[in-house]
């Protein structure tokens, strides 16, 4: 071996230990390593179509989404048109929230999305008008914290109008829907929401814009399919003001 | 009438350092501010192609700036350090120069420019700079400058250059002479030249030709005497000036990127590479990590009146069996729960992290955890994070209050609204339980380290890279045992053959040695113990190798009240000089140091440090240290220590001064982390105003916890 490529041999030899290692007791380790295992990370996964909702693509067929055995919504980033199936992580009244297998979370309430955390340039809080036909000019709210940690408020106003009837595939099921689409704008930007209705008054599909980088998601209700038997589509109840809780019991 | 001159150009300074100072509202949101920022020069700032302009970069933008034409390699650090703004450091090779008695001319220099009039609809911008103004002298210019923009694609700049800048086609000297520069030691402001001696024009234009593309031309006053060996002083000839025009164009590969070729000076092609970041932009908002647990909800009381009795789920031992359910809770995220008393009606637990670098995210998850383990009756939160054993604040919040805005618009300022912030009880309570899953504890670390040596004219860049094993072992909060050994595997740092000469003691300078001759290193070994000796007070107590080259004991106090922004430290250090060899010897020199600390974190994000006391070589002195601080844990700060020291005795430099910068990895990664990269750029090391350097110093770790920095981190608390 020539002198030089000792050195260089050793330096090789122990950047490998280094990649593999950087180990100990805590998971804390050098910083810079830190970061290049992330990016190594994320061009390994790349191929694997990782990093959809951040999470691992959805590999299960509709129908086993359906046979699950809990609550399950299957959301897609509009986007990105990747998808991930959540489970139901916590239900106060109006408001559910969903979670990843990777810990991403969704917060509906009345099925309306007020937050959604982990995604990074997630949105915060929310104050979100009631879904109802022909409201217009109603005030919505949306909080995003920046790069410069400021909670920073958006406005917008929002028209709902009659988006007629539909029949919609839902996760392999066909169902008769009415659409509601809800129009807003704001200072800087705009987007539009939209809202199917089940034959029972519930909301079983929806696509509502969370921020300007994770773009809107595509909320789906996975009916439950009875072993066997026909498809029932979730009951969801209604409140009084005419919208509905997406999750409700789905037993 | 000199004397008159001299005072109004430094009044206008003033009066224009005020106007800088102003905050002012944001014209633009910032990703399309950064997203159409404006080109850097040869100098590594705003402006052209080598001439500068009016505008400036993004708040908070941090650039480096390659370029290389004829034989000058420049290498720019450029920091817009406030709306108007803009610092510049800067490493230039004058390659194959022969001046001076160097073959090749390696200077350092500073740059500071403001812009003293906003550009209006009929009014150009205008900016005053000072280039090269601490260094060596050797590129030392001033310049004002005025610049218009038409729509968002033309821009047309026009100015006045004195110094370098007017080495070509000059007017003449409207403010007097300029003395010869003395290109010495460097290190002192040279303000008796500033505006002095010949001043000449200069001009240009840029032109967006489409969103990606940028054609620029300009008119230099930089005649380059030296480099073209017209000096006064004798050098080469590196760099043919055929003409005072220039023209090029620079390509923005993206928003970090961006890449100039350029026709110089009608003989040679110039190129650069600008790489830009701006703290407040960074690749994620907010946390990427896992999202936290839900809050739960305490079920109602007239219907479950039993889950909120308080016989037996409360007090004595029921809190090891809470401290054991909460600690399950919170270990796999990364939270640590030294200890727990509950009562009745409230909880006190006291809480650390080696996981998450925002404070306020950290409680917000205790609290949470709270929720799901406390027995209903517990309406009152007190949580108490701890570092290093000390209780650095309180807070206290109703658990009604985190089950009520879990879900709120704006939830993160109704909380804070309602969260009370005071000082920690120095002691857990009485029948608080310890966890005694955590405690006595002992972590170990085999990772890579990265040495970098920066400025050594044989070889400016030099660097070492190798393993570092290091282990702590902590009995009991507060009382840490630990240790690190280095070994390198590849690095040129220790071929480094200068063999440095001082007038003082040889406590920095001797550095060269160490890196020669200690290899494996052990880095430290040391005992330390934090303690709480009263209210608002924190102490530091660390004996043994406490650094690479020195060991001893090392004894610090600080005050800080919760609610403040100002703190007092006091620090004492008996120390003796390590063998070269980093093991276990000592040499002769001892020295007793130490200092009196003032931190004050002002309200527009910057943040002061004043330390006054006696340095490692035993000189006396002052250091001040001005950091901009961003919320997401970025500084980029600078400092300079003044001691009675001589110019002469201290060497090149004159005085110890750099810059640092600090880059949190979670600002990458976007999930928690606590690392931090950091970097202190000193153009040259010498031995006066030298401090010791030890682990644990208070400060930076109570801080984190008081209220100041916990509001500024609130915005994810409920993430």
């Amino acid at each position: 071996m020539k002198p030089g490529i000792w050195p260089w041999a050793r330096a090789t030899a122990l950047c490998c230990v280094a990649a593999l290692a950087g180990c100990g007791s805590d998971d804390q380790s050098d910083g810079t390593f830190a970061i290049g295992r992330a990016a190594t990370g994320l061009i390994g996964d790349a191929g694997a179509r990782s990093g959809i909702l951040g999470a691992r693509n959805v590999e299960a067929s509709d129908a086993q989404l359906r046979n699950f055995s809990s609550p399950l919504i299957k959301v897609t980033r509009a986007n990105l048109g990747l998808g991930a199936g959540l489970v139901l992580a916590d239900s106060k009244g109006s408001a559910t929230t969903w979670r990843s297998s990777d810990g991403k979370t969704v917060t509906l309430f009345d099925g309306a999305l007020i937050m959604t955390k982990g995604f990074g340039n997630d949105l915060s809080s929310a104050k979100v008008p009631s879904v109802k036909i022909g409201t217009r000019d109603v005030l919505r709210e949306h909080y995003y914290l920046g790069g410069d940690e400021i909670m920073r408020r958006k406005q917008y106003f929002c028209d709902f109008s009659d988006g007629g009837r539909q029949t919609i595939n839902l996760v392999g099921v066909s169902v008769a829907t009415t659409q509601i689409i809800e129009t807003c704008k704001g200072e800087a930007d705009s987007f539009e929401n939209r809202y199917w209705f089940g034959g029972d008054g519930g909301i079983v599909k929806t696509v509502q814009w969370a921020s300007p980088e994770i773009g809107a998601l595509v909320i789906e209700l996975v009916p439950r399919t009875g072993g066997g038997t026909a498809v029932t589509v979730a009951p969801a109840v209604s409140t009084v003001d005419g919208t509905v809780v997406i999750s409700g019991s789905l037993d | 009438m000199k004397q008159r001159t001299k005072r109004t150009i430094a009044q206008a300074v003033l009066i224009a350092a005020a106007l800088g100072l102003a905050p002012q509202a944001k014209a633009q949101e910032l990703p399309g501010e950064i997203e159409n920022r404006q080109p850097l020069n040869f100098y590594g700032v705003t402006g052209m192609i080598d001439m500068p302009s009016a505008l400036s970069q993004p708040d908070g933008q941090l650039s480096v700036t390659i370029s290389h034409f004829g034989g000058i390699t420049r290498n720019t650090l450029t920091f817009q350090i406030l709306p108007r703004v803009e610092g510049s450091f800067r490493y230039t090779k004058f390659g194959g120069l022969n001046y001076v008695g160097f073959p090749d001319y390696y200077d350092r220099s500073f740059d500071v420019s403001l812009r003293i009039l906003n550009e209006s609809r009929y009014l150009p911008a205008v900016k005053i700079g000072l280039q090269d103004f601490v260094g060596t002298g050797l590129s030392a210019a001033e310049y004002v400058v005025a610049t218009k923009t038409f729509g968002d694609r033309l821009t047309v700049t026009g100015g006045l250059g004195w110094g370098r800048l007017a080495t070509d086609n000059a007017l003449g000297s409207p403010f007097g002479i300029r003395p010869i520069t003395v290109v010495g030691t460097g290190g002192r402001a040279n303000y008796n030249e500033w505006f002095r001696g010949p001043v000449a024009p200069f001009a240009g234009i840029t032109y967006r030709a489409t969103d990606k593309l940028t054609l620029l031309a300009e008119y230099s006053s930089d005649g380059y005497l030296i480099e073209s060996g017209r000096g006064r002083l004798a050098s080469s000839a590196i760099l043919e000036r055929k003409s005072p025009f220039n023209f090029g164009l620079n390509y923005k590969v993206n928003n970090a990127l961006n890449l100039g070729a350029y026709y110089m000076y009608g003989s040679t092609i110039g190129v650069n590479v600008n790489i830009s970041i701006n703290p407040n932009n960074p690749p994620a908002r907010g946390s990427t990590g896992p999202a936290p647990q839900p809050v739960a909800l305490r079920p109602d009381r007239s219907q479950s009146p039993a889950a909120w009795e308080v016989e037996g789920a409360i007090g004595g031992a029921a809190n090891t069996n809470l401290v054991r359910a909460l600690h399950k809770q919170l270990e796999p995220q990364g939270i640590i729960v030294d200890s727990l008393s509950a009562n009745a009606n409230s909880v006190e637990v006291r809480v650390r992290t080696g996981q998450f670098d925002n404070g306020a995210q950290f409680i917000g998850r205790v609290m949470r955890a709270l929720t799901a383990v406390m027995p209903a009756s517990v309406e009152t939160f007190r949580i108490v994070p701890v570092v290093s054993g000390m209780a650095a604040s309180m807070l206290t919040v109703r658990r009604s209050d985190v089950e009520a805005l879990e879900f709120s618009p704006d939830g993160e300022a109704q909380l804070l609204a309602v969260t009370g912030f005071g000082p920690a009880p120095g002691r857990r309570g009485a029948d608080a339980a310890l966890n005694a899953d955590y405690f006595p504890k002992f972590s170990w670390n085999l990772a890579p380290y990265v040495r970098q040596s920066y400025f050594d004219p044989q070889n400016p860049f030099r660097f070492e890279i190798g393993a570092r094993l290091s282990a702590a072992y902590e009995p009991t909060p507060g009382l840490v045992f630990s240790g690190a050994i280095t070994k390198r595997a590849y690095g040129n740092i220790h071929t480094s053959t200068r063999n440095p000469s001082s007038n003082l003691p040889a406590v920095r300078t001797d550095a060269v040695f160490y890196d020669r001759q200690g290899d494996p290193t052990l880095e430290t070994l040391t005992a330390a113990y934090y303690f709480q000796p009263g209210q608002n007070l924190y102490g530091r107590i660390t004996g043994g190798y406490l650094e690479r080259m020195f060991g001893g004991l090392s004894g610090e106090v600080l005050w800080q009240p919760v609610n403040s922004r100002l703190a007092l430290g006091a620090e004492l250090n008996y120390v003796k000089q390590r063998a070269f060899d980093g093991q276990f010897g000592f040499q002769n020199y001892s020295v007793v140091t130490g200092h009196v600390s003032a931190y004050y974190k002002l309200q527009n994000g910057f943040h002061a440090q004043l330390d006054v006391g006696r340095y490692l070589a035993g000189d006396v002195g002052a250091t001040l240290t001005i950091d901009r601080e961003f919320r997401n844990g970025w500084k980029v700060g600078a400092f300079a220590t003044l001691t009675n020291v001589s110019a002469a005795d201290f060497g090149e430099g004159s005085f110890d001064k750099g810059i640092r910068v600090e880059i949190p990895v979670s600002w990458f990664l976007g999930t928690p982390n606590t690392t931090k990269l950091g970097t202190v750029l000193r153009p040259i090391t010498r031995d006066g105003g030298a401090r010791l350097s030890v682990d644990g110093r208070l400060y930076e770790r109570v801080r984190q916890y008081n209220r100041p920095s916990l509001q500024d981190d609130w915005g994810r608390v409920w993430q």
